[in-house]
């Protein structure tokens, strides 16, 4: 357990030397958030009553893109990515730790530094807009502290996930598109590309039978009221499932492939 | 032109020896575009059309920049990446080669996995043209043209812009996708839905406007649009030789960064 924490603190340490990159990032994230915020008022100005208010989507959008970094499903890391290629990864293997922690501490770290060097800008810019266009305080305190606790499992729940894909790589030599397929197939459905509530009832449906919306979906949903505490409170549960199995699913693919792994070259 | 081609020849054989990888590099960009259009499609039938604009209206416009944007995508991605030449020092390799630096910058990097997505746009556009409301004429027919060339032009120039950069600074290159990806998800609607001085920016200093609202008006017949509003996809050309510009000026002044 120490040795994956010292490991995660080296992994953050690390992470937050990207400033540049975290600055054209707030930058990118502001942007995109006022132009979807003028898209969508452009929508509202037909004055059609649907799943959500004004205030509520302004607030949805915004967290969106505070939070894009930790809640986005692309997790490509591009030392773990070449380890498998270059065949790196073998130097893991024969390490006494776990590579499936390994890398999991190591993507959560990245998505945790990469999160902490650009929310916060976006946040205070969100907050002080003029109140049509602003983010909104959260309905109530016990929503607030339901937001935080699925907004956490959601991050852990997508990399889980997202360790589930790793496992395949090891598979594959072609690998380099399945994850772009996965992220853009997870990102629709779990109301990345525009708030499930707007969506036709039978592709509700699939995204509500599906995991990918407790990392998205449901924490701002709560953050903003259009989820009730109570159904807050069963979501966090559905969460643990979901995690659990997706968990043992990953650990599983990771020890199978690795028994059947070659590794190639010299 | 011949070496151009050529060499776009030999980046597609090489995309295509690792054949699995091609199919789900291809997937991969056709489908991030195809749920951003699902996504724009469910809104406008939730919400029957925006700001006046009909579903065909919108389709026609969102095809004319996926359009644009990935054909540049295709043909201009050594530009895009073309910080990493100069970071590297490869730049000087090609300097001394006695060929035109620009042709040997485009032919670094052809993207044929692209393909899926460009089928998309062309699927996009063709729906926008049949069931859009315009009663063609030839010179109707020209100005759509030009809508859609401009549209290549001006993302072209904006990687040419970008490129440019780079004779400068090398860090944060991404900001510059604001104006790329995020360009493109802007101009997939007419310019006109947005606040004022977010659409000002857009057509007067960035002319997407040029491209998908005043010549879009001129078509649709809409508020009486004047004849010359069918030429203002030509201002991209404006645009292109400014980026030209900046890109000479960037190469006169390049001092070697590598070792």
């Amino acid at each position: 357990m120490k040795a994956y924490l010292s490991f995660l603190k080296l992994r953050l340490n690390v992470g937050l030397q990207y400033r540049f990159a975290a600055i054209a990032g707030i930058l990118t994230q502001f942007f995109f958030g006022v132009m979807y915020l003028f898209i969508y008022e452009a929508y509202y100005r037909a004055n059609i009553s649907i799943g959500m208010e004004w205030q509520a989507l302004v607030s949805y959008l915004w967290l969106n893109q505070i939070f894009f970094y930790l809640t986005y499903f692309n997790l490509i890391d591009g030392d773990i990515y070449d380890s498998i290629v270059t065949g790196q990864v073998s130097y893991e293997l024969v390490r006494p730790l776990s590579v499936y922690w390994l890398w999991y501490v190591k993507l959560l770290a990245k998505k945790i530094a990469g999160a902490a060097l650009r929310f916060l800008p976006v946040l205070v810019v969100a907050m002080l807009l003029p109140s049509k266009y602003a983010l909104q305080a959260p309905v109530s305190v016990a929503a607030f502290l339901l937001f935080l606790v699925t907004l956490f499992l959601g991050v852990i729940l997508s990399i889980c996930i997202g360790m589930i894909i790793y496992g395949f790589m090891f598979y594959t030599t072609s690998s380099r598109g399945l994850f772009s397929i996965y992220t853009a197939i997870a990102d629709f459905l779990a109301g990345g590309t525009i708030p499930i509530v707007f969506m036709p009832p039978l592709l509700q449906k699939i995204c509500y039978a599906l995991p990918f919306r407790l990392t998205i979906d449901l924490p701002f949903r709560l953050y903003v009221g259009n989820i009730s505490v109570e159904e807050g409170v069963v979501s966090v549960v559905k969460q643990v499932v979901w995690i659990a199995i997706t968990m043992v699913l990953g650990l599983v693919l990771m020890k199978h492939s690795q028994k059947k792994l070659v590794v190639q070259g010299g | 032109m011949g070496l151009y081609l050529k060499s776009i020849w030999m980046d597609m054989k090489c995309e295509l020896e690792y054949k699995l990888s091609f199919v789900f590099t291809m997937v991969a960009s056709a489908l991030s575009t195809l749920f951003t259009l699902l996504g724009t499609i469910i809104l406008l039938r939730k919400f029957g059309s925006v700001d006046g604009w009909t579903i065909s209206e919108v389709m026609l416009v969102t095809g004319i920049a996926v359009f644009g944007h990935v054909v540049t995508e295709m043909f201009g991605r050594g530009l895009d990446h073309f910080y990493k030449q100069v970071k590297s020092g490869l730049l000087d390799r090609i300097l001394v080669r006695p060929r035109s630096i620009t042709l040997q910058v485009l032919c670094s990097d052809f993207q044929a996995s692209k393909i899926g997505r460009l089928l998309e746009a062309i699927v996009i556009l063709i729906y926008g043209i049949a069931t859009v409301n315009v009663e063609w004429s030839f010179y109707k027919i020209l100005v759509l043209i030009m809508m859609v060339g401009g549209s290549a032009i001006l993302f072209f120039s904006i990687l040419l812009l970008k490129a440019s950069f780079s004779f400068w600074t090398i860090e944060g290159m991404e900001f510059m996708n604001i104006l790329s990806d995020g360009g493109r998800d802007l101009a997939s609607y007419p310019i006109s839905i947005y606040q004022k001085w977010f659409a000002n920016i857009f057509t007067y200093v960035i002319p997407f406007g040029c491209v998908n609202y005043f010549p879009l008006l001129y078509l649709l017949g809409k508020g009486n649009a004047p004849f010359w509003y069918g030429l203002t996809p030509l201002v991209t050309l404006l645009f292109l030789v400014i980026s030209f510009g900046v890109w000479k000026v960037g190469l006169a002044s390049y001092q070697s960064t590598g070792s």
